[in-house]
């Protein structure tokens, strides 16, 4: 017998091959159930839904939260929730567009799970829209409500976003005593005085 | 003469004021005697010896600072001390023992803690009573819900005319007090669970209601749709609106009213006086010293809770206008102090204002009863009046610089003017501009500024003489005033806890709606009678060419107006003859008129009434074609058969009292002239209206009897109506329709509305009246969205969901809403689609502004309305020189199937730099429109919107 081919080599050959074979194989005879969808609210392709939904999606066996990833089109700040061990909802801190068609993709362990749609229902009232703008005069003129505001010193007014435009009502108090009662107010109000510009009305058409 | 007793001590000196009063007549009145005590214990002082008490004080220094700061006991103790040294060295007996003195300080002292324990926290005592507000006005949202779901149900069997108005009224009576208990069961502890049970026990109710069962099988045996109204009456009950609204405090409210249900208003009565009597007895306000201020605070506070109980409105009256206050600070200034101080009426509300409204009134009256100026800053504060916002409203609206609107109000001569203009880097021509223009403004604002400056005057005069009036001597009087409106705010407080959170006055309300019975059908078969319009023709024809005079008898004042009514009506039963009853009837209610003693809802409906008839007196005058006063009453007919749903114990007062009468009418032999009796008609309908409206009180089966009674009384009148003849039927029936009108509107809208508010020709009728005299534009499309806010909100259906236009509320809107062409219908038609997330329909933002800018505006989605062709409007793109009645577009740039945008009525286009202020719907929730006021009403930044559409 060729020297290679001898009874002692053969069997310590065919038990690599074995244990080769065990190692390829045992982990390919091993098949995870793969993670589905059960159900959804709304239902997939549903339409007419309202702006305001959260989503809830079941699984077909437990997840975490933390799992699962959303790509939305359009694109949304969706928050996922744990619900049960299967299920998740996504909400949204912003209304949903009116007549859209959302398109969700679903994503566990970064591994696309499915595709999810919806849309919502066309309206009328765009509380969406609404909501952008009254984010805007939030970030613009936080103090809106509370002007035009009188005192014995002065009267104020927004101008300009985050500018206040002062009137000075008492010739007595010099501008900048008036800018530091100003921000005294804006402080009351619970922003930082810094918020805002100040400034000192000028009186009309003068030369 | 007997020694000063210790009760007699305590009762004259037991109080700071006590001692003040003793001190104060002391020093005002010198010459006069001074009397303390009574019987054997009185000790007289002469004039002699208030000197010599005086100069005691003076040398002891008791007077001064000393004397302001009494609540404390260390000042406290060396004045009293000395008076009772005084006065008993008088009567030439000893000082009491050490130990009697100190009793008397302590039980001083003692009540000090007390007041000091109720006055110094009243936050707590305010969101008690707020805490109870909140609950009242959730238990009635709850009642109307269901009551107006029933009527909603019943609707279609209203609508077939197959059921007589009895039957039907009878149904919804019995339903609603078989459904009401089923909700006063409810486990409140946890609000779903708490939904689940309202649908339950709704449903369960209404399976087994006896007076549903045997409506089907009346409606079987009439071929009604059974089905379909036995549906309506389940969707309508457990419509989730309803369950969502009946959660929580809601249903734990009504919870507690089950408890006493069947509580009658008598016994809701007595609880009350019993609660005011224990005030009473508590802080010891109106006891013992019947010349106190506290007696007549309770007298008022008493009478004015009477007075509510006894109005229909009394949600209204009672809880949100806050009487008894106003009432009682007015007693607290009284004639002397008026007299005194030559205070005018302006003054007083000023007071009254300042003691009610501002949050500093309590630091001002404690910085000047501490004997210190109060600061520059607190009067105006108080007033409302700030001199130097004129001066910034006219140059902010006139674009005129503010030194030279200072500097014309500043009594300087055109010379000086120039001068001052100049040394400030004026030009000439400047100058010349800008006079032209203040001139000009000044010009086109007269009324404004002409008010404005008259509020400045009447603030100068009213700083002077209220500062003359706080002045250091009179101080005592300012803390009498201070020391009501103290004890008022306690009063109340305590009165409005113990009357609120009984759940027996709330039963008693619940007891009252209920024979609160829909007239509505009724009054429609009226409207809706072909001959009516021939009856109002003749009857109005009649009235033009002569009908009897009552001029005289209404006067401007009320109070006028009142008396000379009442003695009227005396006479007239004298006329009558004293044997007889109707002329004992007529002088009991002249007489009660002219002392005052007739119970406010009564006396309100009697004036009201003839307020209403006055004013149909003067209809024909002005407009002389009588088809256009039938038109008239017609269009509101619809608006009267709402309000029946409210006063119909005084409506059928008034049929019965119309009836009697007309009884009078033949006993006293045709003597009396046919408008007078139409008068002592309405009087003695409101009379026994009042009466039947208590019946309920002295046993379940009066109530029956009564309305029985009105039964037979109505198909007499049919019958008498159909002997007499026309002319007498016409006038009468334009009398009942008038005054029916009348009665409901006083009723509806309490008796200082009906005095005091505009109430146009287009809206009488209505229960609510848009008044638009202060608004600040005169802009129809602005004025339109204003009225349509309020009339929104007064008819109970702001927000607007679908359901409401098909509600019996809805006829209030059209009422409401008649001067206002097209609004009604825009309304109707908008798109209710929609936005937000909810299952009701509702309207929309495009619905409001169609429905303000009258007839044949268009509704599309807001932000096209850039590039849709409005007739009659042009776009203009950052709406450059905002004007009232613009409407206001955003999101034009965004604009399409996903972005919508918004609109809404611009009202003041220049709020203060940036901001505007408008009338819009849906912005904030579904259906819910926005005033142009207030920190949630609505209001933009002018660089937030894309454009306006404005008027060409």
């Amino acid at each position: 017998m060729n020297k290679y081919l001898s009874r002692k080599n053969l069997i310590i050959f065919s038990i690599g091959i074995i244990l080769l074979g065990t190692l390829i194989l045992l982990p390919m005879s091993y098949r995870p159930i793969p993670i589905t969808i059960e159900a959804t609210t709304p239902l997939d392709k549903s339409t007419q839904n309202s702006v305001m939904i959260n989503p809830q999606i079941q699984f077909n066996k437990s997840i975490l939260a933390s799992d699962i990833s959303i790509a939305s089109s359009p694109d949304e700040n969706w928050t996922i929730n744990q619900v049960d061990k299967q299920t998740i909802s996504l909400s949204h801190k912003k209304y949903l567009y009116l007549n859209t068609k959302y398109v969700l993709t679903i994503k566990y362990l970064d591994q696309v799970v499915s595709i999810y749609t919806f849309s919502t229902a066309p309206g009328q009232t765009d509380p969406r829209f609404l909501q952008q703008v009254q984010d805007k005069m939030d970030a613009q003129y936080p103090l809106m409500g509370e002007t035009p505001r009188f005192t014995q010193g002065y009267s104020l007014v927004y101008s300009a976003p985050l500018t206040l435009e002062i009137t000075i009502l008492d010739s007595k108090i010099t501008p900048s005593d008036i800018i530091l009662q100003a921000k005294a107010w804006v402080t009351q109000n619970g922003l930082a005085p810094d918020s805002h510009q100040y400034k000192i009305a000028q009186p009309a058409t003068k030369k | 003469m007997a020694n000063l007793t210790k009760s007699e001590l305590v009762r004259n000196f037991g109080t700071p004021f006590g001692v003040l009063e003793l001190v104060s007549q002391l020093i005002r009145h010198p010459k006069d005697d001074y009397e303390l005590g009574s019987g054997d214990s009185k000790v007289v002082f002469t004039n002699r010896e208030v000197k010599a008490l005086v100069d005691d004080f003076q040398r002891n220094n008791l007077l001064g600072d000393k004397i302001l700061d009494l609540e404390n006991p260390s000042n406290y103790r060396p004045l009293y001390n000395s008076i009772l040294l005084f006065a008993n060295k008088q009567k030439e007996s000893s000082i009491p023992d050490r130990e009697t003195r100190e009793n008397i300080l302590r039980a001083y002292q003692t009540h000090l803690e007390e007041v000091d324990q109720k006055t110094t926290n009243p936050k707590v005592e305010i969101n008690a009573y707020n805490e109870s507000v909140r609950r009242a006005q959730k238990y009635w949202q709850t009642k109307n819900l269901l009551d107006s779901r029933v009527a909603q149900a019943l609707e279609p069997l209203t609508r077939s005319g197959s059921a007589s108005s009895g039957y039907i009224r009878q149904m919804q009576n019995s339903l609603i007090a078989e459904l009401s208990p089923a909700l006063h069961n409810i486990d409140t502890t946890d609000p779903v669970k708490a939904q689940a049970q309202t649908k339950a026990l709704l449903d369960q109710a209404v399976a087994n209601s006896p007076t549903w069962r045997a409506l089907q099988n009346t409606l079987v045996a009439e071929g009604q749709d059974v089905d379909h109204i036995t549906t309506n009456l389940s969707t309508l009950l457990n419509n989730e609106r309803f369950s969502k609204s009946d959660t929580d405090e809601n249903l734990e409210s009504l919870a507690n009213i089950n408890k006493q249900h069947g509580l009658t208003p008598t016994q809701a009565k007595d609880e009350l006086q019993n609660t005011i009597n224990s005030w009473q007895k508590e802080t010891g306000v109106g006891r013992d010293n019947p010349n106190s201020l506290g007696n007549d605070l309770v007298k008022s506070l008493h009478s004015a809770t009477i007075d509510a109980l006894e109005s229909p409105s009394l949600s209204d009256r009672f809880i949100k206008k806050d009487p008894f206050e106003v009432r009682a600070l007015r007693n607290a200034i009284t004639p002397e102090l008026i007299k005194k101080y030559n205070l005018t009426q302006v003054d007083q509300d000023r007071l009254i204002e300042a003691a009610l409204n501002h949050p500093s009134t309590g630091t001002y009256f404690a910085r000047i009863t501490n004997g210190l100026e109060p600061s520059a800053g607190d009067l105006p504060d108080i007033l409302g009046l700030r001199p130097a916002s004129l001066v910034s409203h006219i140059a902010k609206n006139s674009g005129v610089d503010p030194l030279i609107v200072t500097l014309t109000r500043s009594g300087y001569s055109g010379e000086q003017l120039a001068s001052q203009l100049l040394k400030s880097g004026y030009s000439p021509s400047d100058i010349k501009s800008q006079l032209d223009n203040l001139q000009k403004y000044l010009g086109e604002n007269h009324g404004l500024i002409d008010s404005v400056y008259k509020s400045r005057l009447a603030y100068d005069q009213a700083v002077l003489k209220i500062k003359t009036a706080l002045s250091p001597q009179n101080i005592p009087i300012i803390r009498n005033v201070y020391g009501a409106v103290t004890s008022v705010r306690e009063s109340i407080s305590t009165a409005y806890n113990g009357f609120l959170n009984n759940h027996r006055t709330i039963a008693f309300f619940l007891s009252s709606d209920h024979r609160l019975a829909s007239w509505g059908g009724w009054i429609s078969k009226i409207a809706t009678n072909k001959n009516l319009p021939q009856w109002l023709k003749t009857g109005l024809t009649w009235y033009k060419n002569g009908g009897y005079s009552y001029e005289g008898f209404i006067g401007s004042a009320k109070t006028h107006f009142r008396i000379k009514f009442g003695n009227w009506l005396v006479k007239q039963g004298a006329k009558i003859g004293g044997e007889k009853l109707a002329g004992k009837f007529l002088a009991w209610v002249g007489a009660g008129l002219v002392a005052g003693s007739l119970s406010g809802g009564a006396s309100f409906a009697i004036q009201a009434g003839l307020w209403v008839m006055q004013q149909a007196k003067r209809a024909p005058e002005a407009i002389k074609n009588a088809d256009v006063i039938a038109g008239w009453v017609l269009k509101n007919i619809a608006g009267l058969a709402m309000l029946m749903g409210i006063a119909g114990p005084t409506i059928l007062g008034a049929i019965i009292g119309f009836s009697v009468a007309l009884v009078s009418f033949f006993l006293i032999g045709f003597s009396l002239p046919l408008w007078g009796v139409l008068m002592i008609g309405t009087a003695l309908g409101a009379l026994l209206g009042y009466l039947y409206s208590q019946a309920g009180a002295i046993a379940g089966w009066a109530s029956t009897a009564l309305g029985s009674a009105g039964a037979l009384v109505s198909a007499w009148w049919a019958g008498f109506v159909n002997s007499v003849g026309a002319t007498i039927s016409s006038i009468a029936t334009t009398s009942i329709v008038v005054a029916v009108g009348g009665i409901t509107l006083s009723m509806s809208l309490g008796n200082d509305a009906i005095i005091t508010s505009k109430i146009e020709t287009g809206t009488i009728g209505a229960s609510v009246v848009c008044d638009i005299s202060g608004t600040t534009t005169n802009n129809p499309v602005a004025n339109a969205a204003q009225c349509i806010y309020k009339a929104l909100t007064d008819c109970k259906l702001n927000p607007l969901m679908i359901g409401g236009i098909s509600s019996p509320k809805w006829q209030c809107v059209i009422a409401a809403l008649k001067p206002f062409e097209g609004a009604v219908s825009q309304l109707e038609t908008s798109q209710f689609t929609d936005g937000w997330p909810t299952t009701e329909k509702h309207l929309q933002c495009v619905g409001l502004a169609a429905a303000s800018a009258g007839p044949g505006f268009p509704q599309v989605n807001a932000c096209m309305y850039a590039s849709y062709k409005v007739e009659g409007y042009k776009y203009l793109v950052g709406c450059p020189n905002m004007q009232s009645g613009d409407l206001f577009i955003m999101g034009v740039d965004e604009c399409g199937d996903k972005t919508v945008g918004h609109i809404g009525v611009v009202i003041n286009p220049d709020a203060g730099g940036q901001k505007f202020t408008c009338v819009d719907a849906n912005a904030t929730g579904p259906g819910i429109v926005r005033p142009d006021s207030g920190t949630s009403g609505c209001f933009y930044a002018k660089s937030l919107i894309s454009g306006c559409l404005r008027k060409k």
